[in-house]
């Protein structure tokens, strides 16, 4: 279900209003229904996977915190898979459900008590451990064998071929279920923040599952801390109208920055990407700003439309995005960029590799290792691992380059703008690498910059529609850039400048075809 | 506890929305009329007043000349309208073919009017609404420029009339008049004339370009050629049962400059006009009228004419109608 569809807009509506009718209890019951409907509606048999992680992680969090489930509970949870499959097997015709889903379902069923029994037999300590292991493991193999398996088999073949190994064929295809990135993700740092004492375990397990599976940042993020949403979801919220107002601005900002600028700007970029066209320098310096601002566009934009539909009910998600494109660096960006991502990455992979409490060159390499697998992350891809390795290989230089650390450290005048203009240009030249289907896609890119002639379709025409695009957006930024939220408007503007900022916004999107294209980051 | 649940800037916002809504409905309603139906409102930009008079107005999706004449034709004068599309509707109404052959007329001792209802990109559908309405008027002669180069055009404002027209939740917001208005302008002005159609045809965000882009193969410009020739013979018809004559006027275009040596093309229309010649149907074919002569400086681009182009058109209308006494000097 798109955030921008009208049938979205109505299923809010509807539960929102239920929401505030019920107590507190029924409010979980409700959210975890409605972000089974919400997920379902992609494909309902991923529900499954959802489902064993959710149980799987619910006890091995109370199981860190030493609180023992009687093994009918256990078993009880177990059956969620198998059940919700088996319903969909039952229900669909024509073989909807696969044998092997089914099979690993059943499995699970059966083999997750019993490994949950036998990890108790372990010593107090080990057994704190084994259960935090057990959690990240199968949420990084669940994550690996979705995301990443057909792209390991495939170059592990072409490497066994290229060493002259014959290789067969093979014939299992996965299917990538949407949100798997952010959800697993989001389960790692749950069983790591109660192993590291800075969270506690949720020990009802409706409350746990609908904060696992909660709709409005399921799908995309932002990937919450247990510290920050957990409490939300163990206290009873009061409505509040200001709660509404903020959540109605970040829902008209969030459309805005999607239906207008990202879309809009989605028609350049497309085009420049689209390997069957031929490109000129006009051509591939408008198509990396065009995805510059589109994917920043659609994923802030999708981030507000999150933080307002969570809004409506009371919970406040974290914020994703800061101005990203005001950065003087590397740094600065990734503070700005994908904030809940960029910061999982900082606390659980830089920080225990050492962080910045080792020597300069393993810093460095630090730095670059946790780049390349926030790149691997976004997807089994090269280009997706070399535009981490490119921002790694950045802030390593921006780290070591006296000229360019002062750069990133300047705060006002032409050294403010000549920072904030340079790393806008490394940026989008981190975005085509992103953008490209292959090395050769950008390449052709690249070379592209060394030609002035025409190629046939004139960019004089699309640069117009770029900077129509762009333009409100950029200027609404530079209104509101000391601001701590980027969707928020100055504190000066009073009601009248307000209805007539929102009053042109919502003119805007009307200008805007509806498309309803999917979000860029519902992908990864 | 109204106030309080609506915060003063939404409340604002929303009456500055409801008050451009008002004045859209309000002030420019004749403007708006027939506007999302893209030239298939039979009634868009045709103003009847209550002196008589009718007044064609750049309205309604339609961007007529201003022009006004009397509803009922003046005894005595010979009153010709031009129906088609952007080429004999020419640079401005003064310029047009329609206009000149009047004046000819008229300084011939033949009292004439000239009324230019020729509308840039209509193709052969929406020329016969606007034919069907023009009738109304008893013209004296219907000239029925023939051009089969605007079927594209044709059928995708008729998908974006049909799409408008539903009740699907995305087009809710397009009942409101400024919504739509600025939707439309925005998607015109803007959408078609910046993005090239080679990244359109890619994209397809538009419903009519997507429908088009489905179908743009030979199939569709063979169908698209039955359709001209079986629409027009309909108008033909249809003028001709009235007891008007109608002269057709068959379209030509230039070959651009990098073909030498220059010719003009006529892609098959001077065959098919004789074919629908006969008792009060007459043929003029532009190729033929503009071959003889040093043609080149007489178009400002592939089709459209310039406005000495017109001025020999005008010559060859009105020779047509005193030779052939489709028009007779001593009884007009």
């Amino acid at each position: 279900m798109s955030f921008i569809s009208a049938k979205y807009l109505l299923f809010l509506a509807i539960i929102v209003l239920a929401y505030w009718r019920l107590s507190m209890r029924s409010r979980v019951w409700l959210l975890l229904l409605g972000s089974c409907i919400f997920y379902g509606a992609w494909d309902v048999r991923f529900l499954a996977l959802l489902g064993a992680s959710s149980v799987i992680d619910f006890f091995c969090g109370l199981a860190i915190q030493d609180a023992r489930r009687p093994l009918s509970e256990v078993v009880g949870l177990s059956s969620i898979p198998l059940l919700c499959l088996a319903g969909c097997a039952a229900y669909a015709q024509g073989g909807a459900v696969a044998r092997e889903p089914l099979v690993a379902a059943g499995a699970f069923f059966i083999v997750f008590p019993v490994l949950y029994e036998w990890l108790w037999l372990r010593p107090d300590v080990q057994r704190k451990r084994a259960f935090f292991l057990f959690s990240v493991f199968s949420n990084l193999g669940v994550l690996c064998f979705f995301k990443y398996f057909g792209f390991f088999v495939q170059n592990i073949s072409a490497l066994a071929q290229a060493l002259g190994f014959e290789v067969g064929p093979v014939l299992l295809s996965v299917t990538l279920p949407i949100a798997v990135s952010f959800y697993t993700f989001q389960s790692i740092c749950y069983a790591t923040d109660i192993y590291r004492n800075k969270a506690h375990a949720i020990n009802d397990f409706v409350t746990f599952a609908a904060y696992l599976s909660f709709f409005p940042q399921l799908v995309a993020g932002p990937i919450e801390r247990p510290s920050n949403l957990v409490p939300q979801f163990e206290k009873e919220h009061q409505f509040k109208v200001e709660d509404l107002h903020e959540a109605a601005r970040l829902l008209f900002i969030g459309f805005f920055k999607k239906i207008f600028v990202a879309d809009n700007c989605a028609i350049i970029a497309n085009h420049v990407f689209d390997p069957q066209t031929s490109l000129n320098a006009p051509w591939a310096i408008l198509g990396a700003i065009a995805f510059a601002f589109q994917i920043y566009g659609d994923f802030s934009g999708y981030t507000d439309i999150a933080r307002g539909s969570a809004l409506l009910f009371g919970f406040r998600l974290s914020q994703n995005f800061h101005f990203p494109y005001f950065a003087t660096g590397p740094s600065d960006f990734w503070r700005r960029w994908h904030i809940t991502l960029s910061t999982w990455f900082r606390d659980y992979v830089y920080i225990p590799l050492g962080g910045n409490k080792v020597s300069s060159w393993r810093m460095h390499l630090n730095l670059w290792l946790t780049m390349l697998a926030a790149g691997l992350w976004h997807g089994a891809q090269w280009t997706y691992v070399a535009w981490g390795a490119f921002h790694g290989s950045i802030l390593v230089l921006y780290k070591t380059i006296p000229t360019l650390v002062a750069l990133e450290n300047a705060k006002t005048g032409w050294r403010l703008a000549l920072a904030t203009g340079l790393m806008f240009c490394v940026t989008c030249v981190g975005w085509v690498i992103f953008r490209s289907s292959n090395f050769s896609s950008f390449l052709s890119w690249f070379q592209a910059l060394g030609q002035w002639g025409s190629t046939g379709v004139s960019w004089k025409g699309p640069l117009l529609w770029l900077a129509v695009h762009c333009l409100p957006l950029v200027l609404l930024q530079v209104a509101t850039r000391n601001r701590s939220d980027e969707s928020s408007f100055p504190a000066s503007w009073n009601w009248a400048v307000n209805g007539l900022i929102y009053a042109l916004v919502f003119l805007l999107i009307s200008s805007s075809a509806i498309s309803e294209k999917e979000f860029l980051y519902f992908q990864f | 506890m109204a106030v309080s649940f609506l915060s003063r800037g939404f409340l604002f916002c929303l009456a500055l929305l409801i008050g451009s809504e008002c004045v859209a409905r309000s002030f420019f309603a004749r403007r708006f009329q027939g506007r999302f139906e893209y030239g298939y409102d039979p009634n868009a930009g045709f103003q009847e007043t209550a002196e008589g008079y009718v007044n064609l107005t750049r309205a309604g999706g339609r961007r007529f000349f201003p022009q006004r004449f009397r509803k009922e034709p003046t005894p005595g004068t010979y009153r010709i309208l031009v129906v088609g599309d952007s080429v004999p509707r020419g640079p401005s109404f003064k310029e047009s073919y329609a206009c000149k052959t009047a004046e000819m007329l008229s300084a011939m001792g033949l009292p004439a009017e000239g009324i230019n209802m020729c509308l840039g990109g209509n193709g052969v559908r929406r020329n016969r609404i606007v034919l069907e309405r023009a009738l109304k008027y008893r013209p004296s002669l219907v000239i029925l420029h023939l051009n089969d180069s605007n079927e594209f055009e044709d059928e995708r404002e008729w998908q974006r009339a049909v799409s408008n027209s539903s009740w699907k939740p995305e087009n809710w917001l397009r009942k409101s008049s400024i919504v739509a208005g600025i939707h439309e302008a925005k998607t015109e002005q803007l959408y078609w004339k910046w993005i090239p159609m080679a990244i359109r045809s890619k994209e397809m965000i538009n419903d009519a370009d997507a429908e088009l882009q489905s179908h743009a193969d030979a199939r569709q410009e063979s169908e698209w050629k039955n359709r001209v020739e079986s629409v027009f013979r309909d108008s033909v018809e249809a003028t001709k049962a009235l007891g008007i004559p109608v002269l057709i006027i068959s379209q030509c275009t230039i070959a651009p400059a990098s073909e030498k040596p220059r010719f003009l093309s006529d892609h098959g229309l001077d065959a098919y006009a004789r074919t629908l010649t006969g008792p009060g149907v007459f043929h003029l074919s532009m190729k033929e009228t503009l071959s003889a002569l040093d043609y080149t400086p007489l178009f400002a681009d592939s089709s459209h004419l310039r406005p000495e182009g017109h001025q020999i058109l005008s010559r060859a209308i009105a020779n047509l109608l005193t030779e052939r006494k489709i028009i007779d000097p001593k009884n007009p």
